[in-house]
């Protein structure tokens, strides 16, 4: 049952070496957790661990690895899995109401507290970095040339900020952070990709909306005063909330805005000349 | 020789019947500019004894690593002929001397760089071909012979390198002939091939016109017989190579020696008593001479007798015992006695040397001086400027061959057409010069470097205290009045011609200098642009006025693509060097300075505005080798953008592009073009580091006609949803209930306010190609500000259209479901993604109509539509409001919540649309845009609003968002979805002998091909694929390569095409698992590409970190 990689987690430990030369080499009896990654969980009191492979319990949890050999080093729930101590019946009984180990384990691997490998984590932080810059590379354009930066120059600029990527905060939390100081800074000329939007607003409220929703409008393309106020603007995404609010509030609802797109970028290829 | 003086050539250029404009052409290595050198040496520029070795016109530093030309250079060289050799005898005047300007151009021989072999033969009215002894024809030798023959320049055989058949393949004379015979033959049967080709098309053409004019009378009187194939009757003999013709020139570059049989003849003529003329005649060929009659035999009269033919034996032979007595045997006294017999002077120094090849060279030089053959044959069979123009310039500005009678110009034309056919140098007619391409010259190299830099210098430092002024003007009348800061720009105008006369010539060379120094900062000071130029007709002065026209000119438009440029500088070109001159008259080769902001690649310039276009240089090879460009740092992005100009416009074959994207794309012809396009960015034009990959292939994302497999959806579902977004949280997909049809999502908000029902649907493959198509007609229609009646009606036709493409697609039983497709197009609502895209987002909610798309969807339309439609619209409006919401606004009113409006689709329209275009911009499976999928919105409910809060029915808006963009990608997955490949149409040509590596390639990279023809009259087969844009990367190379360069590919891009594999897909059944295995030994492509993509874009990807758990390495690293 047990794998050759842990035989050591629970064998007693049998000093090999006396009375043999030291040239030889001799299992050490101490406990070398290499290739162990243990997850925990606290319940009913009680501290029960499981033993595993490194950088395969998110695997397991993302559902990229389903076979649950290639995740536990053992199917036995631990105490204490350095020490080798084996979590007995009763505690296991009174914590989780039932003795089916396979069911424990199982809920183990799902809630406990695991230690993150150090391949998972640089994948981890790697993916993360990579949507952040995507996410950037989506969010803004150069204003030179009006199309967007690729994710490898992000990346680049990102790397010239000193960026550093925390886990614990989603992509597009980070990715606004990046834009902020890649401004700040002006490694690259960068600006956010502003929405365009149609606002139609009934007639006779047009003036006095207009004159509230000006601040939060970066440009004005195009106003019509018929019947009905029309309007296309720019605007910086992040006041699209605040315009619509501002907007069905003005006009109790009857004034409309579409968005006509969603990133004003150039969106053809263009032959140097 | 003593070094030519510059005056010398400036007298000469004057006279174009002593002008000769010849470029060198030949396949790779066959000794193109060894030959220059010893051209080059004749006229004191190298030493001769460097000459062969210095190669001097490889200026650049990888030329010279590489030991291969990489541009085409030109120089001009001075050529004496004292015609006392000829005539001594006779006249007795032996210092007849005629003097020649002979402009050379050597162009490079590797096939990435054809385009300057196009732009050199441009110029030029004759060429050297080289042949390779050894090698014989080469692929690029067909190349280039094909160059000449299309721009009409007039050949002339070289085949070099015959030492090499001594030495190296250790031929007798005899086998030399023969080899030397057959290598003539397959030259000539090239042009063979080029010329009945030609005549063909003649032939159809004419064909063609005949069966048009009979199908035009109609009569019944049948003219069979008057179409006669011409290629039977038309003589082509003058078009071949032949050594007795005077147009083969036998030669040894590297050891400075050429010669033609006419110099053996006249030698022998004496000797033999036989006459030059026949001599000439039978000194190659098939003719023998009898040693006892000293009469020339052919064939015939041989009678089995084995003497050697002519040729070998008065030449080859004495070749033979030359290199065998100085190379071989080193054998001194012989030596001697041949330097006597051949009458050379050999220095005592040179005789003693050890090295022999030197010492051959010494000889043979002198011998037979390989300049003075070569450019003697090149004034004799190389017409002049005016006899070639007459010849060429008809087919140049007439390219279609629809030369009109001269009578029937009008009459400048007429003068201007003279003029430039018979090549008029006076200054009263029209001036034509013809720019085929730019290069840049580091400063330096400029004879007159230092003024220039001093100018510049000096009007920077006039500039800079102009500005100077202007702001202290500013802010003077900042302390005046308030208004001046915002007309600080009046203010500055105002001051800059009030202020004193030193300004003044700032303002004046404002047009020719301001534009130029935005966008060309500090770089160009360093580098210039300089056009290689031919003139046509009249005289070209500096200081002139000409206008520059761009190839796609059209005297008809006079205002596109013109623009006005006072020639500033002309240049003497001299290889690397370039030396000033004032004018130019009519027939030469120079290069023109200051044109760098008004000419891209190639333009024509002249003094009329009536002058057509010369055109583009046809460039043979299209640029196929496609790579993005990047900084490595990323603030060097403006210098990488100034570079790419500049680059662009110095190279005659690379395109640039900034693509949607915004990768910055160059393309090129080939490797080794890519290499110095690179090497060129980094350490002349942009001076950065730069960083190189492929550039990012699009993928699109449709779905196929089969249900997903229900064993993947539920993790692929996990997947999918992507947690970039907080607001994907906030909705909770529901399970498909399973009564309901395949692709259909239900996506409710958590707090059960709003319901929405999507059903997905693939759209028949026609409806999506018309879609595609039509992006154009879409993008009109939607961003057209100010929507007129027409506007409206060509919005309609288009609805007409699609209408009618639907109707076909059902007739074609594309479509099952009839009913599914009914009045799609009446209750359409937008096209995604960017709202012109191949994907239809359609009203299904029952009880809510919308008016027409495309009154709907023009963005500025809104005026035209309140002013048409408003009040139906209005009573649509409010009778769905009605039937969908009445009992729900009574019980409002009841709640006693009046100020509440009522929540209802119209309000979410927006909303909806936008979900619906990100849906469609982002598809699930690898952030790609979809294509080919119509959304049908089912159902649209707001439930229990009234115990809503406020702020969750403020925040619904941005939440029907992202509910309809998850319920399109649920409802897109409900189906097996599948990739599109971005295809390139590839077309190539190849011999039939390359034909099946051609295939290999082809098929190694997924490509498919279409069909596979015969070029009539030629021995080339033309063979059409489609290939994944995906797997192109480094093609052209391979394929190349593959061939040893005798396929030539070019690639289009022509579209998606969908791959029909599930990305999905995993072996399930019991056979498959069988034949297969659990994970599928062979790889997914579907899947490996849209890994490819996700890793790309940091999304999730769906791949083990480590395979084997246990097989981790278990000890620590110390």
């Amino acid at each position: 049952m047990l794998k050759k990689e842990c035989w050591n987690l629970l064998g007693p430990s049998i000093d090999y070496r006396s009375g043999m030369s030291s040239n030889i080499f001799t299992p050490v009896n101490q406990v070398r957790l290499t290739n162990v990654s243990v997850v925990r969980l606290k319940k009913g009191g009680k501290r029960f661990e499981v033993a595993c492979y490194k950088n395969k319990v998110l695997e397991w949890r993302n559902n990229v690895e389903t076979d649950l050999d290639n995740v536990l080093q053992t199917r036995t729930v631990f105490v204490n899995v350095s020490k080798g101590q084996l979590a007995n019946k009763e505690d296991l009984n009174k914590a989780f109401k039932t003795t089916d180990t396979d069911k424990i384990i199982l809920e183990i691997l799902r809630k406990g507290e695991l230690q993150v490998g150090e391949k998972e984590r640089t994948q981890q932080l790697g993916n993360l970095s990579r949507d952040i810059a995507t996410t950037v590379a989506e969010k803004c354009i150069n204003p030179d040339t009006k199309r967007p930066y690729t994710v490898t120059m992000i990346e680049k600029a990102m790397a010239d900020l000193h960026f550093s990527v925390n886990p614990n905060r989603n992509a597009k939390q980070q990715a606004l952070e990046v834009i902020k100081q890649l401004q700040e800074k002006q490694t690259i000329p960068i600006a956010r990709a502003q929405m365009r939007l149609r606002v139609a607003i009934p007639g006779k409220e047009g003036k006095r909306v207009k004159e509230k929703i000006s601040s939060l409008i970066e440009s004005t393309e195009d106003e019509d005063w018929g019947d009905e106020y029309e309007l296309i603007c720019l605007i910086n995404p992040g006041q699209f909330r605040a315009l619509t609010d501002v907007v069905q509030k003005e006009t109790k609802g009857r004034g409309q805005i579409e968005v006509l797109s969603i990133r004003d970028t150039d969106d053809r290829d263009e032959a140097f000349a | 020789m003593p070094a030519i003086t510059h005056a010398q050539l400036v007298s000469l250029q004057k006279d174009q019947h002593k002008i000769r404009n010849i470029c060198i052409l030949a396949h790779v290595d066959h000794g193109k500019t060894t030959l220059s050198d010893s051209l080059l040496a004749s006229n004191g520029i190298i030493s001769s004894k460097l000459s062969g070795k210095v190669r001097y016109l490889d200026s650049r530093e990888d030329e010279q690593q590489r030991g291969i030309t990489m541009k085409s250079s030109g120089i001009s060289l001075y050529f004496k002929i004292v015609k006392n050799l000829i005539d001594s005898a006779k006249q007795e005047s032996s210092t007849v001397a005629d003097e020649y300007l002979v402009n050379l151009i050597d162009s490079p021989g590797h096939v990435d760089f054809s385009s300057e072999v196009s732009t050199a033969s441009r110029l030029c009215d004759g060429a050297l071909v080289l042949v390779d002894a050894v090698e014989g024809v080469c692929t690029q030798t067909h190349t280039v012979l094909r160059q000449a023959w299309m721009e009409n320049v007039r050949p002339v055989l070289v085949l070099n390198k015959i030492d090499r058949l001594i030495t190296e393949l250790k031929l007798t004379s005899s086998e030399a002939y023969i080899h030397l015979n057959k290598i003539l033959e397959q030259v000539n049967a090239i042009m063979g091939t080029f010329y009945s080709e030609s005549m063909m098309q003649e032939d159809a053409a004419r064909y063609e016109a005949y069966q048009a004019k009979r199908s035009m009378t109609k009569h019944g009187k049948e003219e069979e017989e008057e179409i006669e194939w011409r290629l039977e009757h038309q003589d082509d003999s003058t078009l071949y190579f032949s050594p007795d013709q005077g147009n083969v020139i036998f030669s040894s570059a590297i050891d400075g020696w050429a010669f033609r049989i006419e110099q053996f003849a006249q030698i022998y003529a004496a000797k033999l008593g036989i006459k030059e003329e026949l001599l000439r005649r039978v000194l190659w060929g098939d003719y023998y001479l009898d040693p006892k009659t000293k009469r020339v035999l052919g064939h015939k009269g041989l009678k089995g007798r084995p003497l050697k033919p002519m040729f070998v034996q008065f030449v080859l032979d004495n070749l033979w015992a030359l290199y065998d007595s100085v190379l071989e045997t080193n054998d001194r006294e012989k030596v001697e006695k041949i330097v006597k017999a051949l009458n050379v002077k050999v220095l005592p120094r040179d005789m003693r040397s050890k090295d022999s090849r030197a010492l051959l060279q010494a000889i043979m030089s002198q011998w037979l001086p390989l300049s003075s053959s070569v450019l003697l044959t090149v004034i004799e069979k190389i017409p002049s400027p005016g006899v070639a123009q007459n010849l060429r310039l008809p087919k140049i500005l007439y390219p279609k061959g629809n030369q009109p009678e001269l009578a029937s110009l009008s009459e400048s034309r007429r003068a201007f057409e003279t003029a430039i056919y018979n090549c008029d140098r006076s200054d009263d007619v029209p001036v034509v010069a013809y720019v085929s391409k730019m290069f840049s010259v580091s400063a330096d190299m400029l004879p007159t470097n230092r003024r220039v830099q001093l100018t510049a210098e000096e009007m920077r430092e006039r500039r800079r205290a102009a500005i100077a002024k202007q702001q202290a003007a500013i802010s003077k009348g900042e302390t005046t009045s308030d208004k001046a800061v915002e007309s600080g720009h009046i203010q500055l105008d105002d001051s800059g011609s009030a202020e004193s006369a030193e300004t003044g010539p700032v303002v004046l060379q404002g047009p020719t200098d301001t534009p130029s120094t935005p966008e060309v900062p500090e770089a160009p000071a360093e580098e210039t642009l300089i056009g290689f130029a031919r003139i046509y007709s009249g005289t070209i002065r500096v200081g002139q006025t000409f206008q520059v026209l761009g190839p796609k000119y059209d005297p008809a438009f006079p205002t596109r693509h013109r623009s006005a440029v006072t020639i500033e500088k002309l240049y003497l070109m001299m290889g690397r060097e370039l030396q000033e001159l004032k004018e130019v008259p009519a027939g030469n080769v120079f290069g023109i300075g200051g044109l760098g902001q008004h000419v891209l690649k190639s333009a024509t310039l002249s003094s009329t505005a009536e002058c057509p276009s010369f055109g583009g240089v046809r460039a043979d090879a299209a640029p196929i080798v496609r790579v993005a460009l990047e900084p490595r740092e990323p603030n060097q992005m403006g210098q990488l953008i100034d570079g790419l100009r500049l680059l662009n416009q110095a190279d005659p074959c690379v395109e640039v592009y900034l693509q949607e994207t915004g990768e910055h794309v160059i393309v090129c012809a080939g490797e080794l073009h890519l290499e110095r396009c690179l090497k060129d960015l980094r350490e002349r034009f942009a001076k950065i580091d730069i960083q190189v990959s492929p550039p990012i292939v699009p993928f699109r994302e449709t779905v196929s006609t089969f249900p997903a497999i229900p064993l993947t959806l539920t993790p692929n579902g996990q997947k999918v949803e992507d947690s970039t977004d907080p607001l994907d949280s906030a909705s909770r997909p529901t399970e498909v209930a399973t009564s309901l049809p395949t692709g259909t999502a239900i996506v409710q908000t958590p707090d059960k306010l709003c319901t929405i029902r999507v059903r997905a649907v693939p759209l028949p493959s026609r409806v999506t190609a018309y879609l595609e198509n039509q992006s154009k007609t879409m993008r009109n229609i939607v961003e057209e500000r100010d929507v007129s009646v027409e506007q409206e009606g060509s919005g309609a036709a288009f609805i007409r259209k699609l209408k009618d493409v639907f109707d076909e697609a059902y007739r074609e039983n594309e479509i099952k479901d009839k009913e599914l497709w009914n009045g799609v197009v009446e209750r359409l609502w937008a096209f995604g993604p960017k709202r012109i895209g191949p994907n239809l987002l359609v009203n299904n909610v029952p009880g809510y109509e919308r008016s027409p798309w495309f009154r709907s969807a023009a963005s500025g339309s809104g005026r035209s539509r309140t002013r048409s439609d408003s009040p139906t619209e209005e009573d649509e409006g409010v009778d769905a409001e009605e039937t969908l919401n009445t009992s729900i606004e009574e019980l409002s009113l009841d709640d006693g919540h009046i100020e509440r409006r009522v929540p209802n689709i119209r309000h979410y329209e927006g909303s909806i649309n936008a979900g619906f275009q990100l849906a469609t911009l982002q598809g699930p499976l690898a952030a790609e845009p979809m294509m080919g999928v119509a959304f049908l919105l089912e159902e649209f409910t707001i439930e229990g609003w009234q115990e809503a809060s406020e702020a969750q029915l403020s925040l619904l808006s941005g939440r029907v968002i992202s509910m309809l963009k998850d319920a399109c990608r649920q409802a897109f997955l409900g189906w097996s979805p599948r990739l599109m490949l971005a295809m390139y149409s590839c077309d190539l040509q190849a011999p039939a002998e390359v034909l099946g590596k051609v295939y290999a390639v082809l098929a190694r990279r997924r490509g498919r091909i279409l069909s596979e023809e015969m070029r009539e009259g030629t021995p080339f087969f033309n063979i059409k694929s489609m290939l994944p844009v995906v797997e192109s990367f480094g093609f052209a190379d391979e394929i190349r390569k593959r061939t040893s360069g005798a396929a030539s590919p070019q690639l289009i891009f022509s579209g998606f095409e969908v791959l029909d594999i599930d990305p999905f897909w995993v072996p399930t059944t019991e056979e498959e698992l069988e034949d297969l295995g659990e994970k599928a030994d062979r790889e997914n492509l579907a899947k490996k590409y849209m890994e490819g993509v996700r890793k790309r874009k940091g999304l999730l990807v769906e791949k083990k970190i480590v395979e084997h758990a246990e097989k981790q390495r278990t000890l620590k690293i110390k």
